[in-house]
């Protein structure tokens, strides 16, 4: 459904390119995670796949077309394949629930009739068929998530993207949405989530493609993910008893330092610095 | 439905920034007037002249009494030298340039002026001899003035030969200036009411970003993200080429038919329904600079 052939893809020319030389296969139907630290690539991925910027070399296939050959023209059409959530949801707040799902269709000039029919079935789905005419602010952050869901799969298409979609959201809620992709998922949706979150990764046991640095550093099928950086010398202790590492916010509870605070790019950064 | 949709959009943009837009509608207006007032002025100018010209002749005053010119030292023209110049008139050289040729005596002089200052107490004062007779010629081509003038300027009895176009020359020239000064200004304001469209439509724009972002998204065409942008400002715009054509209908109606006219009766004028004809034109010219500025604007500053 999504293939990469050694995609390179840089801003501008002096900096390291934000995704080098990755290849991969998504197939149709499929669940990834898209995990790794901010800057490694994960956004450039996506935006890759949504022809919103173009690759440097290399060829990115979607749905079995190489977008690089969709004409500018064509590219609405193409996107109408794709859908996107974000982590902040981008909801019109002066339009109601309904009308936010709605828009999705109204732009694609769908009929009215239509409307009614599909734009309830999809809110039944991300469980909001009693919150149609409530505004945006008036929900709580799960369920404008749930609504920014809806109003991407309303026109049906045969991929999802979501961009940290449980960024915002406290872990009861993120399970929430996470059980929402996950049916759409079921539906015969091919979904690609970029995410931070060891948490969801390691209970959703799915494929974890990691990225660092605009590599692949790792992907496996059913696998776990640990955000932490793996010099730490406490993360040899910190593995359960099954010898799969813990979730950061197991560890930080214990009252262990948190490794975000200090900012994985650091190192990087420095190396640059000389580079240049 | 999707029309349905773009009217809507179009309606909340409208409402939104609803001062720009009024302004987009009253720069229009005033840009277009003044186009139109010049247009009027130009319509103006060719009746005077259609009409004018056609009545305009080249008029051969014969000496008399009151004459000082010194052609005319021997005193009055006499019979000889009248049917000299009818000779002149009628001989191959001069001939093929003259349409027709009256000769205006004295009496018939007089009749003319009374008409003319029917109105004024001086035409009472006035006597058939203070005014001199005179051969009026209609040329063929009018242009060609100065080949009467030599030929007859010098004949014993003629007092002068004036081109009566020349008088009008200079109302003519006055109204053509006036013409440029309004298409001059009307150039200003249309620049200003380009950047303003313009501005307008990138503010919408702007303030429309997550709209747009979501549009984008779901894959809406090019078309419907743009049409409602463009169409605001060519709505805006042709509001105020409406208004502009009522304007004009307006100096038309009550300024030229209802106070000039009224002011300069023997003055041929335009009438109000000749006005009618401008509006169309500023409408096209409102919308079309609207739907150039828009789009320009969009496509620097809407990316799609």
């Amino acid at each position: 459904m999504i293939r990469f052939e050694n995609v390179t893809k840089a801003y501008d020319r002096k900096s390291r390119p934000a995704l080098e030389r990755v290849t991969l296969e998504v197939d149709r139907g499929e669940f990834a995670f898209l995990v790794g630290s901010s800057g490694s690539g994960k956004s450039t991925f996506l935006k890759l796949v949504l022809k919103e910027t173009r690759a440097d070399a290399g060829a990115v296939y979607v749905a079995g077309q190489n977008v690089a050959n969709v004409p500018s023209w064509r590219v609405p059409k193409f996107r109408r394949g794709i859908g996107v959530v974000f982590q902040d949801f981008r909801l019109l707040n002066n339009k109601t629930v309904f009308a936010n799902v709605a828009y999705a269709m109204q732009v694609l000039g769908k009929s009215r009739s239509a409307i009614r029919r599909e734009v309830p079935d999809v809110l039944k789905l991300v469980g909001l068929e009693d919150k149609e005419g409530r505004k945006p602010t008036e929900l709580s952050g799960g369920e404008q998530q749930r609504v920014a869901i809806a109003r991407a799969i309303v026109n049906k298409p045969g991929i999802l993207l979501a961009d940290e979609p449980t960024g915002n959201l406290d872990p009861t809620t993120s399970v929430g949405i996470m059980n929402i992709l996950d049916r759409i998922n079921q539906n015969g949706t091919t979904v690609v989530m970029a995410t931070h979150d060891d948490d969801i990764v390691n209970t959703m046991r799915k494929r974890v493609i990691e990225l660092e640095g605009g590599h692949i550093v790792r992907d496996e099928a059913r696998a776990q993910y640990t955000s932490m950086i793996p010099i730490v010398p406490a993360a040899a202790a910190a593995t359960d008893d099954d010898g799969a590492p813990r979730s950061r916010r197991a560890r930080l509870s214990q009252g262990e330092p948190d490794p975000d605070v200090l900012p994985p790019r650091i190192e990087r950064k420095t190396g640059n610095e000389v580079a240049r | 439905m999707r029309l349905a949709f773009i009217l809507s959009e179009i309606g909340g943009g409208l409402r939104r920034n609803l001062s720009m837009v009024i302004s987009v509608v009253l720069v229009t207006c005033v840009s277009l007037t003044f186009v139109g007032t010049a247009a009027l002025l130009q319509m103006q100018i060719t009746q005077m002249k259609g009409f004018w010209y056609d009545k305009v002749q080249v008029a051969i005053f014969l000496c008399s009494d009151t004459s000082n010119a010194p052609n005319c030292a021997s005193g009055p023209a006499t019979a000889e030298q009248k049917a000299g110049i009818q000779t002149l008139l009628n001989s191959a050289a001069v001939k093929p340039y003259i349409k027709s040729s009256v000769f205006e005596s004295q009496a018939d002089a007089l009749k003319h002026f009374r008409e003319q200052f029917a109105n004024s107490p001086i035409k009472d004062t006035v006597t058939a001899d203070q005014l001199p007779s005179s051969f009026r010629i209609s040329l063929v081509d009018p242009q060609k003035y100065q080949i009467i003038n030599e030929t007859f300027s010098a004949t014993p009895g003629v007092d002068s030969v004036i081109d009566q176009r020349k008088l009008l020359e200079s109302l003519f020239t006055f109204m053509n200036a006036a013409s440029v000064v309004a298409i001059g200004i009307a150039a200003l304001m249309i620049v200003c009411a380009v950047l303003l469209i313009a501005t307008t439509i990138r503010l919408s724009a702007q303030s429309r970003q997550r709209e747009i972002g979501i549009m984008r998204l779901v894959g809406a065409s090019k078309t419907v993200i743009q049409l409602p942008f463009v169409l605001e400002g060519v709505i805006a715009a042709a509001v105020g080429a409406l208004l502009a054509s009522a304007a004009v209908w307006a100096i038309a109606t009550f300024f030229v038919q209802g106070f000039l006219a009224g002011q300069f009766k023997d003055t041929p004028f335009i009438a109000a329904n000749q006005a009618l004809y401008i509006g169309p034109l500023l409408l096209i010219l409102g919308v079309a600079l609207a739907a150039i500025s828009s789009s320009v604007s969009l496509r620097r500053h809407l990316k799609v």
